[in-house]
């Protein structure tokens, strides 16, 4: 029984290893994100996630998205959920709505993570008018505890186009990572425009 | 022959307790607690290897609320439920997750949920649901479902922790303690005899220390009815519950609620139910816990729950709340509910000042911007260093 038990287990862990392939985003080159117009000219390299968190979603990271997770979201319309649905029966994700206020995106973005990541807790810590792809645009910056009972620090930026959410994304532990990428952060979300 | 005399210990200690419950002429006597209690064998041994390494993740885990005063009035309410030679053995933890659940590991390290205290309306209640599940602790019926389900286990277990690593490898999110808990989940589900013998003791605690019984099938309903508006709101049937955590490990059907109202009718029940007093402890951390509640995206569940909380009238509080969830929502129609919330909220208590903020989005956002910047002015008058002041100030055009 127990060997049967072992077999099983070392089939099922070596599966997922090769089905999923990252890719590696160059340094100084122009790169649409989130299947959109959104472009972004990175200054470092970036590794490309494969799987996408959601319909309108990609993810970037450095050293894993425990570690660093930078999220692209983008033209996310009415009745669109940033993420892919975790359960759909008992716990769906909440919709994008095109009459919400930049104002209300934090605590869209609450409930979201919170279902998709499994966050325990979530504060935002400021929240300020900015100008992201030469629109008026929110930025605003969080602290969380995952469900892996890790502190992390994030910031958001983002606007409302026409109806369609678009939506940067940092999240980081606050022990020193969030520090370290942060900058690489704001590089991104400063080269963003659309092509 | 180990495993003989395993089940053959644990027979006998089970049997001790209940025989000696049974040869009362009162089936709801409170049977002699044994005391400090070890681990009698290797099955046990490993359970409670298993449950302290738990409780030593818990111990440091930033989910538990370490509020000394909270901790100390749930204490001296378990304690007053089940007595103090009891409550000796257990240590509580209250962990911030906005559902109903209880759990107690089977060394004696109690998991109480923060949606759990939000839902309760009186120490009465609170005490049922922490009585029962010190009852299945003190009957030992994790030991008794571990052993029974432990080889069915060994491969699912495997299976669960293998499938589980190999999901989290694709998305990178490490739910390894909603693992385990899984894999656990599967070991201490508990049988319906399991639940009766507990229902029977649980009464007896309630019975022994003056709290009124029929609180038990109050708090069943509510839970019931909770998950019913979740489930027709969104669309599906309802009846069923294996989305609250609690009865994941907690059979449950339909007629739960009646059969406890019937067992409370048998048991001298005691009057006190502590409603006035659980309010005022709770007081400082019903926002806190709605907050959390509100972020769920169950706006049926949510309703209900205000509203069931809300039984002996409205505070600016629940009003404030349900402002929120309305205005989450966000229909037209919802908008013109959530500003009238937050009126009769700023009415009933004019200092909960976040209400103008949540007045004056409402309307924004329903296009009555004249009305709504006006609520946001007030707002940031009482408040001008909010965390968003600059980002409503623009709104506004300040």
């Amino acid at each position: 029984m127990r060997k049967i038990g072992l077999l099983l287990a070392l089939v099922l862990f070596c599966l997922p290893v090769g089905a999923s392939a990252h890719r590696l985003i160059d340094a100084n080159e122009a790169v649409s994100v989130a299947r959109s117009d959104l472009t972004i000219v990175p200054t470092i390299e970036w590794n490309r996630i494969s799987q996408r968190p959601g319909r309108n979603a990609e993810r970037w990271t450095l050293d894993g998205e425990l570690l660093n997770d930078v999220l692209f979201f983008a033209e996310v319309e009415n009745g669109d959920t940033l993420f892919r649905e975790v359960n759909r029966r008992e716990t769906p994700m909440p919709e994008f709505s095109n009459s919400m206020l930049l104002v209300d995106l934090p605590d869209y973005l609450e409930s979201s993570l919170r279902i998709a990541k499994g966050v325990a807790t979530f504060e935002v810590t400021s929240v300020e008018p900015v100008t992201f792809l030469g629109q008026n645009s929110v930025r605003f910056e969080f602290s969380t505890l995952g469900a892996d009972d890790l502190n992390r620090r994030g910031i958001a930026v983002a606007t409302i186009i026409e109806g369609e959410l678009f939506m940067m994304l940092y999240e980081a532990p606050s022990i020193y990572y969030f520090d370290r990428n942060r900058g690489d952060f704001e590089q991104l979300v400063a080269s963003a425009h659309f092509d | 022959m180990i495993a003989l005399r395993a089940f053959i210990a644990a027979f006998c200690v089970f049997s001790s307790i209940t025989a000696s419950a049974q040869a009362q002429d009162d089936e709801f006597k409170v049977p002699t607690y044994e005391g400090v209690y070890q681990p009698q064998d290797r099955d046990e041994r490993g359970l409670w290897a298993m449950a302290d390494e738990d409780e030593r993740i818990l111990r440091d885990s930033d989910r538990v609320i370490r509020d000394p005063v909270l901790n100390d009035y749930v204490r001296s309410l378990f304690c007053r439920t089940v007595g103090q030679d009891r409550c000796q053995n257990v240590r509580i933890y209250i962990v911030r997750a906005p559902a109903f659940n209880a759990s107690m590991m089977p060394n004696g390290a109690m998991r109480v949920y923060s949606g759990l205290l939000l839902r309760m309306r009186s120490e009465a209640e609170l005490a049922s649901v922490l009585g029962h599940e010190f009852a299945h602790f003190e009957l030992r019926h994790s030991l008794n479902s571990y052993r029974r389900s432990r080889t069915g286990t060994d491969i699912a277990a495997w299976a669960m922790v293998i499938g589980a690593a190999a999901v989290n490898y694709g998305t990178g999110y490490n739910h390894s303690r909603d693992t385990q808990l899984a894999v656990y989940g599967g070991i201490y589900n508990f049988r319906r005899n399991q639940e009766r013998s507990a229902d029977i003791l649980g009464f007896s605690y309630l019975a022994e220390s003056g709290f009124e019984v029929s609180a038990a099938a109050d708090v069943w309903r509510g839970v019931m009815n909770e998950s019913d508006h979740t489930a027709t709101d969104r669309g599906r049937r309802s009846g069923r519950y294996e989305a609250v955590a609690f009865f994941a490990s907690h059979p449950t059907n339909l007629e739960r609620a009646d059969t406890l109202a019937a067992l409370a009718n048998r048991v001298p029940s005691g009057d006190y139910r502590g409603s006035a007093s659980y309010r005022s402890a709770m007081e400082d951390w019903i926002p806190q816990f709605l907050d959390d509640e509100l972020a769920l995206n169950d706006f049926g569940g949510t309703d209900y729950l205000i509203s069931r909380l809300a039984n002996d009238g409205y505070t600016g509080d629940l009003l404030f709340a349900r402002g929120e969830l309305y205005r989450g929502r966000g229909h037209p129609r919802d908008l013109v509910n959530a500003a009238e919330f937050y009126r009769d909220a700023l009415e009933l208590a004019p200092d909960r000042v976040e209400s103008w903020r949540g007045l004056g989005l409402a309307l924004m956002r329903n296009n009555e911007v004249a009305q709504g910047t006006d609520a946001l002015r007030t707002y940031l008058e009482l408040m001008p260093e909010a965390h968003d002041a600059a980002m409503l100030r623009m709104m506004i055009g300040d």
